[in-house]
């Protein structure tokens, strides 16, 4: 009896499993398709950067967006930007097949997690919180090998539904230098930190979208 | 007194080791920008794998002011190698010739002729950063251009190109300082002996020494750390950060012209009391 009733309620899970997944992924494909359809733009950025051991002031300059892994970026001088697979492992975690599940609701949006069917695949797992417009207001990558990636997206109305300001945290180990590297003897008198990872972040504003 | 500058001028200019100085910032400067232009990446990027590893780095890092930045770190050894060469030779080059015994002859005060001879020494000094400077911005921009600094101290600072001409010029200028404090010392131990290896590899040898115990035993001597001069030999470093120290700068000044007074005046009271017997 027990054993019956047991997959009963399995085959049940099952069935419930598996239609909040194809509804999930079915939103996940749409908000894919939205971004393919967006066409090659440029706008201005301005790039902000906060890392612990990071002294760098407000950068700007220009993006170029072609397709979501050909993404330019101009900027005058010298800047920090976030890894290609935050920009681009959001899309490529798509194109191979993958399983979406529904984790629910957190103020008003849903919250849907993406587990890709490649067990080589560089992304472990990602969630995403989509809005009842299907914008994404956050995500978050695990990565195999580079640690995880958040990201939370605010929106002013851009054609297309392009954010306007992007806000990406990331793991960052605290860097050393070699003093003979660097030039910094008096470095062996500070006390030496120890090789903590701490978290950093880049925020990106975009502006003047022109497509 | 700027007859005898004039005379001490004369001297060093007709003197071929003058030019040895020169000629060596113009090939380790030279070597340098050439190997950075070739091997430049590949070095930089041994600096930054870390940085690479988190980041998409965007921009042209290697330019002239990474050069003129990666250089001036010379005036740790070299250059006061350099400065040693005349400096040093001032007293002790004289002495060992027989000159000095000709000089103290004529009617100037001792005191005023070891002056000169340290202005003279200053003067040079300044002149060799000057080149310096020169030799290592203008080599820089014609190979690389210009850009952004990137400080690898304590961390990474990012300075715009726009940002960085007002610090090298106090850079340099707080290397010179150190570097007049290094040929005081040469000329202080140049006015002890009467050959002119002495006080070269004498001041070279302290210079080294302290570097080495100093660095080494930094926990140890943390205290009286801010009083020897070699450590405030990189003190120029300090401009390059985003909030600049000024009272440890301020300290830094007054303890090397506290140095330079003291080389000085041991200097000119042993060269008062000096038997010349070459």
């Amino acid at each position: 009896m027990i054993k019956w009733l047991f997959i009963l309620l399995f085959s049940f899970s099952i069935g419930l499993f598996s239609a909040q997944s194809s509804d999930a992924k079915k939103r996940m494909l749409n908000m894919v398709e939205k971004l393919e359809r967006v066409p090659p733009y440029s706008c201005d950025v301005n790039i902000n950067i906060d890392v612990k051991f990071i002294r760098i002031k407000e950068r700007v300059g220009k993006m170029i967006y072609r397709s979501p892994e050909d993404i330019d970026y101009k900027i005058k001088g010298f800047a920090f930007l976030p890894k290609k697979e935050m920009g681009t492992t959001s899309t490529s975690l798509f194109k191979d097949d993958f399983i979406a599940i529904d984790m629910g609701k957190e103020n008003e949006n849903q919250i849907i997690k993406v587990i890709p069917m490649d067990i080589n695949s560089e992304i472990v797992t990602g969630q995403f919180w989509i809005d009842s417009a299907d914008l994404v207001q956050k995500m978050i990558l695990i990565t195999k090998e580079k640690g995880s990636y958040t990201a939370e997206m605010n929106y002013n109305g851009t054609l297309y539904d392009l954010p306007s300001k992007i806000r990406m945290s990331f793991d960052v180990k605290n860097q050393k230098m070699p003093a003979l590297l660097t030039g910094d003897l008096e470095a062996y008198t500070d006390e030496m930190d120890e090789d903590e990872v701490s978290k950093g972040t880049i925020t990106i504003m975009y502006s003047n979208h022109q497509f | 007194m700027i007859r005898l500058i004039n005379i001490e001028l004369f001297k060093i200019v007709k003197k071929p080791r003058t030019y040895i100085g020169f000629l060596a910032i113009f090939l380790i400067v030279g070597a340098l920008q050439l190997a950075m232009y070739f091997e430049g990446e590949e070095l930089i990027s041994i600096a930054i794998q870390n940085l690479e590893n988190d980041f998409r780095l965007e921009g042209k890092i290697i330019n002239a002011n990474l050069l003129t930045y990666i250089l001036l770190n010379s005036i740790i050894i070299h250059i006061p190698i350099l400065i040693c060469l005349v400096t040093g030779d001032a007293i002790a080059g004289e002495a060992a010739t027989g000159t000095l015994r000709l000089i103290l002859q004529r009617p100037f005060k001792r005191s005023e002729i070891y002056m000169a001879k340290a202005i003279t020494g200053f003067l040079y000094t300044i002149s060799l950063m000057v080149f310096l400077a020169g030799m290592t911005y203008g080599l820089g921009f014609l190979l690389f251009g210009t850009g952004d600094l990137i400080v690898l101290r304590r961390g990474v600072t990012v300075i715009a190109s726009d940002d960085v001409t007002w610090r090298f010029f106090y850079a340099f200028c707080s290397g010179t300082l150190s570097m007049i404090v290094v040929a005081s010392l040469s000329m202080m131990i140049s006015s002890f002996v009467n050959n002119a290896i002495g006080p070269i590899v004498g001041t070279i040898a302290i210079l080294i020494g302290l570097n080495i115990i100093f660095t080494l035993g930094a926990p140890i001597f943390k205290d009286i750390l801010p009083y020897i001069f070699t450590s405030h030999i990189t003190k120029w470093q300090y401009f390059f950060d985003f909030d600049i120290d000024k009272l440890v700068l301020q300290q830094s000044v007054v303890v090397q012209f506290v140095y330079i007074l003291i080389f000085n005046l041991v200097g000119i009271w042993n060269f008062n009391r000096k038997d010349i017997l070459t």
